[in-house]
This record gives C-alpha cells, structure tokens and sequence, in this order.
C-alpha cells in the first residue's frame, strides 16, 4: 500500500497550488477549450478524492495494525498463563510445545489477514486512481467536432 | 466542475472511505475469531494432556521408550491442530480479500445523502 500512498501524494503535490489546493476555475473561451477544462478538472477532482482516499486508508491501516498487534500479545499472555495452571510434568514439556506452536501460528495468522486487507485496500485506491473516460460529444450528421 | 459532477466525485469517495472502513471492521472481527479458535485448540491440548498425565499417574510409570512414544504421539497431536488451525486461516484470508460492505441505510447516508447535504455548490 505504501507506494500507492507515495504515487498519489506526489501526484496530488505535482498539481496542488501555492495554497496547497487542487483546483482548476472554469475560464472562457470556446466550446473545445471549456471541454478541455472540464475534463481536466474532473481528473484533478478524481486525483484529490484519491489524496483523501490514502490518507484514509493510511489511517484505518495503521489502527488495523495496532489493533492486531495488541490482539496477537494479549493472546500469547492469556495462553501461557492457562499452561503455568498446569504442573505435571508431561504437560510441562508438551504443553509449552503447544503454546509455543500456537502462538507462532496466531502471529502468522494475523500477518496474513493484515496483508489480505492491504491487498483489497490497495485495489480500491488504485480504482480511485482512475480518471474518468473523457466525454465525447457528437453533433447530428457529423457536423460539429468530435471533443 | 459542474454541480452534479461534484457531487458525483464526493459520493464516490464517500462510497470509497465506507468500504475501506467495514474492511478494516471485518478483518479486526476476522482477527478475534481467530483469536477464540486458537486458544480453544491450545486449551483442549492442554484438558487433553492434562487428562492423559492423571492416567498415566494411576497406570504407573514409563519406560523411557514409552515416554519418547508418548512425546511423539503429543507432538503429532499438536500438529494436526495446527493444521487444521491453519486451514481456517487460510479460508478467512480469502474471505477478507473477498468481502463486500453491506449496502444498508447507513452506507445509502453516508455515500449519498451526506456528499449531497456537503456540496455547496448548490
């Protein structure tokens, strides 16, 4: 997710204003050139919704992995202190194979959901991403310009 | 921009910022469920293990090949568990790449009635 972050900062810093602003004011001018404006200024409102966008998911991302990491040590804790309830010997040694083996795998579990959301999140920014498809607009019997 | 065009773009990120948020939401539940079938596993291993020492206190004790035996069929035991542990996991990884935020009233609000009721360019 990182360098979508990265590439829609710097997209959105390469057109923002000297007030930091991403806009573009509908000027005169002829029918092209108003369309031309139009268009642009749709690609710029899609590249500012997309800076938002990150920033958002930057933010639910980094809340996901505090949340997972908290959730991974409170169960290894919760884990050893049910094995200490134990004393026979035989538990001892296995049991603590056990909590070893399922701590381990917990974490790994964890990492794997935490990526599987990265990998969604990332394909709903990169759909953001895309500007739309330009407006084409015909005149009857092929009179006016194709724009 | 024109009006409708705005509020077309807020209601896309609106709709965009909804999604990833009840993602974050179902893999955080995704997570605790994990979290709960794990330490279900690791108790029952140990209430296994716990069980099979009372027996073998009244059985008597074991020879050192018996104890070796019994490690390995411990170790196997956890194993499985893991296993199986890891095939849930694998299911609900692809359950989260999967998923798709219910469509309720509080997403109709927050995708469309919001953007709308923000946009001043009405």
């Amino acid at each position: 997710m990182g360098s979508e972050l990265e590439r829609v900062q710097a997209e959105a810093a390469r057109l923002a204003g000297r007030d930091g602003r991403l806009d573009m004011s509908r000027g005169g001018g002829n029918q092209r050139v108003r369309a031309v404006q139009e268009e642009v200024a749709a690609r710029i409102a899609v590249i500012n919704g997309a800076h938002v966008l990150a920033r958002v998911a930057d933010q639910v991302d980094g809340e996901l992995a505090v949340a997972i990491q908290d959730g991974v040590l409170r169960r290894t804790s919760q884990m050893e202190e049910n094995e200490k309830q134990y004393e026979g010997p035989l538990l001892r040694e296995v049991g603590q194979r056990a909590t070893q083996l399922f701590s381990e795998r917990h974490l790994l579990h964890s990492t794997a959901y935490y990526y599987a959301f990265g990998e969604q999140a990332t394909r709903q920014v990169v759909e953001e991403l895309s500007a739309p498809e330009p407006r084409r607009r015909r005149r009857l019997f092929g009179l006016g310009e194709e724009i | 921009m024109t009006p409708a065009r705005e509020t077309r773009v807020l209601a896309r990120l609106a709709a965009a910022e909804y999604d990833l948020t009840q993602q974050a939401e179902f893999t955080r539940a995704v997570q605790e469920l994990d979290s709960a079938l794990t330490r279900r596993a690791h108790e029952d291993v140990l209430a296994s293990i716990d069980a099979l020492e009372a027996f073998l206190t009244r059985v008597g004790p074991l020879s050192a090949d018996e104890k070796d035996a019994l490690m390995l069929l411990g170790e196997q035991h956890i194993q499985r568990l893991v296993g199986f542990s890891d095939e849930v996991a694998q299911q609900l990884a692809v359950l989260i790449t999967t998923y798709a935020s219910p469509r309720g009233f509080t997403y109709w609000w927050k995708t469309k009635a919001v953007p709308y009721l923000k946009d001043d360019s009405f």
